[in-house]
């Protein structure tokens, strides 16, 4: 008891001299200043606090160490604060670990409860940043031992639970979800394999070499069908909100917040937890702590995706707790947690910090300084956030033809971020298309989300636990509790289902002659693609095509299963009505998982040809950056789009434009010097390079 | 000049722009060329990696060193192993000593070692020169059966390795074909610092092909206390520290002189570390000028004095020294060349484990 009595001590009073340490006003201003650069790449959707981090890492050289990490990590802390404003004012998530937030923070919105959804997604990143913190606070102790238990079996095993969340996310549609979710994986297989080398889809292309980067691929799943919808339907993304409105909004996201605070710790722990297992992406931990939230919270499963101020508060405490959980492999190992804890740890060198035990012992103050750090940073990220609140609630208010262009400009730029090359152009808009296909057809998206993230840790450390255990690592026993768990955690809702049909019985007789319907045109590109997909992974050596073969085998026994099921099954409610209408009667009663349509009341002739429309101005984009590079084609859009659609006035497209385009020069040309494409119009006449992203 | 001017259409728009333009390109030709410009530095890895870490210190020292002052702003480019980074150098950079890049010293060998082509030839580019020189080791836990390198011969070692083209995959898998050695390679781990991690909890016994200068950096207590050791040197002249603890290098356990020569044909590498190239066809006067001043930054007493700091070994290599290494490696003989590339290429299945 005295060994642990002085521990605590010691721990305490590391913790207190850091907090004094930290308190000094000059590092407290490094704080601030870090934390309003997160907030605004945060907000700038497709830039994480990545290439700020990285940027900023040489001006900390010559600060003391407590001031260095003051500014990075509240640079990396507060990106997760930021995010979720696009996704719940435009649909559009801010970065990778905020797609969640969409899917119940846009139908807020739209319902006018902006204010209160932005303002649960601040408490409830506040709270579960701080919640992250506190529980790498008191879990420093037994951190070595705990990380050193963590085999590649275990890591497997986690990533296996990740992905059976599936089942709850695939909502009333089990058989799409688990088609969408092999379909991710496989897309994760894309690029060359750890185990042979061979190069999987990569369509002889060096842009596939390591794969698709996540940020197109989200950007083009998520936002662009909420953008393409927003033409459709022709509409400000929310009625008119009066000013009382959005303050007394404000306070009820705050009270749901306290109400709910036994959900945000969960969730804070399941983002601090996944964040701190070095070797699985942290970017799904929305998806997890939403999935979880639907499985516990009560009545969940009927208003989850509608606008449920729960999946607000889930998905935003997990996706800021999960960076005080990439500190945890960092200092205890040196081995980075995140992209951006990888830039910390170059901080860590040029102070003369070696990770490791001496950080949990003769360094604890500073470790503990940087766990201050990342609460404090969240607080005051929060803090800034709620100022401006106001103003951000009411850009909901806006007509479609002022927020579209200048939405969807930043949408490009951010794509092109990502690996700045076409193919992330190309990548943004096949994933668009594909994305708003999906929306419409009611195939659920976050399960291919899930597959693309889990999809390589799983196949890497199978292959890691096959060839250094053969299969003894089966009966390790964290592997064996988690993998019983995600069995089970995938056959209860399955068997739920059935029951709830009536048995398999009933089940099997309520099938039909065989009926076409042009939707079924969706699953049959799905079945034509996954299997062109196979095909083409036959000629691979025996461990590249092993794991793509057995999951696409597994995606075409279940999309053909659902096929069948569209064809034969015998319709419940009449098959009238839009096609959205007609879609969700296929369905069923149990809720959709995803966002809800709502271009139904319009007729399919209007959805398609404004579609067609919105598609074409995407594909105009990319043309005219070929001819003349994106900065003056994100002007000369702007001004075609808000004439075109409109007609907006000049007096404020002019300032519109130049504000923006101000905006992009200086966050992507000057600040992270994107090294644009190559123009026609740099070859014919080089003397206009000097003309920005005119290369 | 004022936006009013420019209301109208667009059309009016882009004409602004082109008067802009023209205004601004006007310069005088007395001036040194690099006066005024700015050069841009591709990186062949994503930002904060060692890559990045090395190319961002360059550049914020090596425009002092170019008459003219001009600034350097690093851009990354990462993707296929910096080979993307390398074509873009070749085939689109500017050619007027603009453009600079910084890829990884595989990229240089990809068409000798590889067997995936490449739409472009790194033994065209122009070397700037190497940042540093590595040398790649192989260590075990210290628990290990295997004590030495002499044993690894004889029992299986476990090592942990990322995937095929990386070093922790390339050089044990190379020992393996040409000296007989038995590592038993463990792959799928994400990067190095997984590798040692895997190390520290026992999942691996060792691990084949990762830099001393990194490791010793984080991990010092290892080596001091023996918990680690290292094994053998991978590399054609072996690092000075490690020649004094007399550990050996693996080319004198070459059993043949073409043994020799493969496997210092794949250790060259090593030998140009972080490797600056321009794209072919630039001017020879602004090389010139460039490689001066590449050599002059990295012996500059405030780089060097960061790099320590930062743990960062500098060791430049010049680059005209650089361009002839590269030349002859690329004029080695072709039955030398095939049997490394074959002594590389990818192990079968994993069904069929290799003991």
């Amino acid at each position: 008891m005295e060994g642990i009595g002085a521990e605590a001590a010691f721990m305490a009073a590391a913790a207190g001299k850091a907090f004094v340490t930290l308190m000094e006003p000059h590092r407290l201003m490094y704080l601030m200043a870090g934390c309003m650069m997160g907030l605004i790449l945060g907000i700038v959707p497709g830039i994480g606090g990545l290439a700020g981090t990285a940027m900023l890492l040489p001006f900390t050289f010559g600060m003391d160490p407590y001031s260095a990490f003051a500014l990075l990590l509240g640079l990396g802390a507060t990106t997760a604060t930021g995010d979720p404003i696009p996704a719940i004012l435009f649909g559009v998530p801010g970065g990778a670990a905020s797609a969640a937030t969409v899917l119940d923070g846009f139908p807020m919105a739209k319902r006018g409860e902006a204010g209160r959804a932005l303002s649960a997604a601040y408490m409830s990143s506040m709270m579960g940043g701080i919640f992250g913190a506190m529980l790498l606070a008191v879990s420093i102790p037994i951190l070595r031992p705990v990380m050193l238990y963590l085999g590649s079996p275990e890591l497997l095993a986690f990533s296996v639970l990740g992905i059976s969340m599936v089942a709850v996310l695939s909502g009333s549609a089990p058989l799409r979800g688990v088609a969408a979710g092999c379909l991710g994986i496989m897309i994760a297989m894309i690029g060359s394999d750890p185990q042979t080398g061979t190069l999987r889809w990569t369509m002889d292309s060096l842009y596939l070499w390591d794969g698709l980067p996540l940020t197109p691929v989200l950007l083009g799943l998520f936002a662009l069908p909420e953008l393409c919808d927003l033409l459709i339907a022709r509409t400000t993304i929310s009625k008119e909100i009066d000013k009382d409105n959005i303050y007394k909004g404000q306070w009820q996201g705050v009270k749901d917040c306290f109400e709910n605070w036994w959900l945000i710790v969960r969730c804070s722990w399941i983002g601090g937890g996944i964040g701190s297992i070095p070797g699985i992406s942290a970017s799904v931990v929305d998806w997890l702590a939403y999935g979880h939230a639907l499985k516990t919270e009560k009545g969940a499963h009927l208003t989850f995706g509608k606008g449920d101020v729960r999946g607000v508060i889930a998905s935003e405490s997990s996706n800021n707790a999960k960076e005080g959980g990439a500190l945890v492999p960092t200092v205890a190992f040196g081995v980075p947690g995140s992209a951006t804890m990888a830039i910390l740890l170059g901080a860590f060198l040029i102070h003369g910090l070696v990770p490791g035990p001496d950080m949990l012992h003769k360094n604890l103050d500073i470790t503990y300084a940087m766990v201050w750090s990342v609460a404090l940073a969240n607080i005051l990220g929060a803090g800034a956030c709620y100022a401006f609140s106001p103003q951000f609630a009411r850009l909901a208010t806006l007509r479609y033809t002022l927020i579209l262009p200048a939405v969807l400009s930043v949408v490009y730029i951010g794509a092109f971020e990502a690996s700045r090359s076409w193919g992330d152009m190309f990548a943004l808009l096949l994933f668009g298309v594909f994305g708003w296909l999906m929306k419409q057809f009611k195939w659920p998206r976050p399960p291919l989300v899930l597959g693309l993230v889990l999809g390589d840790s799983i196949e890497r450390y199978m292959f890691i636990s096959i060839e250094r255990y053969s299969y003894s690592w089966l009966f390790r026993p964290v592997v064996a509790i988690l993998l019983l768990m995600a069995i089970v955690g995938v056959v209860r809702p399955f068997l739920a289902d059935v029951r709830q049909q009536g048995g398999i019985g009933k089940l099997l007789r309520s099938f039909r002659m065989p009926q076409f319907k042009p939707q079924q045109l969706f699953t049959m590109f799905f079945i034509a693609l996954i299997a062109t997909m196979v095909a083409a992974a036959q000629p691979w050596a025996f461990a590249a095509k092993l794991v793509p073969i057995i999951v696409g085998s597994l995606a075409l026994l279940v999309a053909g299963l659902s096929l069948f099921n569209e064809l034969c099954r015998k319709p419940t409610a009449a098959a009238t009505g839009s096609l959205a209408e007609q879609a969700q009667a296929e369905i069923g009663q149990k809720i959709h998982m995803d966002i809800e349509s709502d271009t139904g009341h319009l007729p399919l002739r209007t959805i398609v040809t404004r579609s067609a429309r919105f598609f074409a101005y995407l594909l105009a984009f990319m043309a005219s950056m070929a001819v003349i590079g994106l900065i003056p084609t994100a002007a000369i859009f702007v001004i075609v789009f808000m004439r075109l659609e409109g007609p907006e006035n000049w007096k404020l497209i002019i300032p519109y434009v130049v504000v923006l385009l101000l905006g992009i020069y200086v966050a992507f040309d000057v600040f992270m010097s994107l090294p644009w494409p190559p123009t026609l119009l740099g070859k014919l006449v080089p003397a206009l390079k000097i003309i920005p992203s005119v290369q | 000049m004022p936006i009013g001017v420019c209301v109208r259409p667009v059309a009016t728009a882009l004409a602004c722009l082109l008067v802009a333009a023209s205004a601004a390109t006007a310069q005088s030709a007395t001036e040194p060329f690099y006066k005024g410009k700015q050069i841009s530095m591709v990186v062949g890895s994503s930002a904060g990696g060692g890559y990045d870490t090395y190319a961002r210190l360059l550049a914020r020292t090596m425009g002092a060193s170019i008459p003219g002052n001009p600034s350097i702003v690093v851009q990354n480019m990462s993707g296929a192993g910096s080979n993307r980074a390398a074509g873009f150098i070749y085939s689109v950079a500017p050619k007027d000593g603009t453009a600079i890049g910084a890829i990884f010293p595989g990229a240089v060998l990809q068409p000798l070692l590889s067997e995936q082509p490449v739409p472009h030839d790194p033994s065209k580019l122009v070397y700037l020169g190497s940042a540093n020189s590595d040398v790649y080791v192989c260590y075990v836990r210290s628990d290990a059966p295997v004590k030495a390198f002499k044993d690894v011969l004889t029992q299986e070692l476990i090592v942990g390795a990322s995937n095929p083209g990386a070093t922790t995959y390339d050089l044990p898998l190379l020992l393996n074909s040409v000296l007989g050695t038995k590592f038993r390679i463990v792959t799928g781990y994400p990067g190095s610092r997984e590798i040692t991690l895997a190390l520290e909890r026992g999942e691996v016994q060792g691990a084949c092909g990762i830099g001393w200068t990194g490791i010793e950096a984080m991990h010092p207590e290892w080596f001091a206390k023996d918990t680690v050791r290292v094994l053998v040197q991978l590399s054609n002249t072996g690092h000075n520290d490690l020649n004094k603890r007399n550990i050996p290098r693996a080319g004198d356990f070459a059993r043949s002189d073409d043994d020799r020569k493969v496997i210092e044909l794949v250790f060259s590498q090593g030998v140009f570390g972080r490797p600056y190239v321009l794209p072919p066809g630039v001017p020879p006067e602004r090389i010139a000028i460039l490689r001066t001043a590449f050599v002059a930054a990295l012996n500059d007493a405030g780089l060097r004095a960061e790099a320590a700091k930062m743990q960062l070994d500098v060791d430049p290599m010049a680059g005209g020294e650089l361009q002839t290494l590269i030349t002859s490696i690329y004029a080695t003989p072709q039955h030398l060349i095939e049997r490394a590339r074959q002594a590389l290429s990818a192990k079968p299945a994993t069904s069929s484990p290799q003991r």
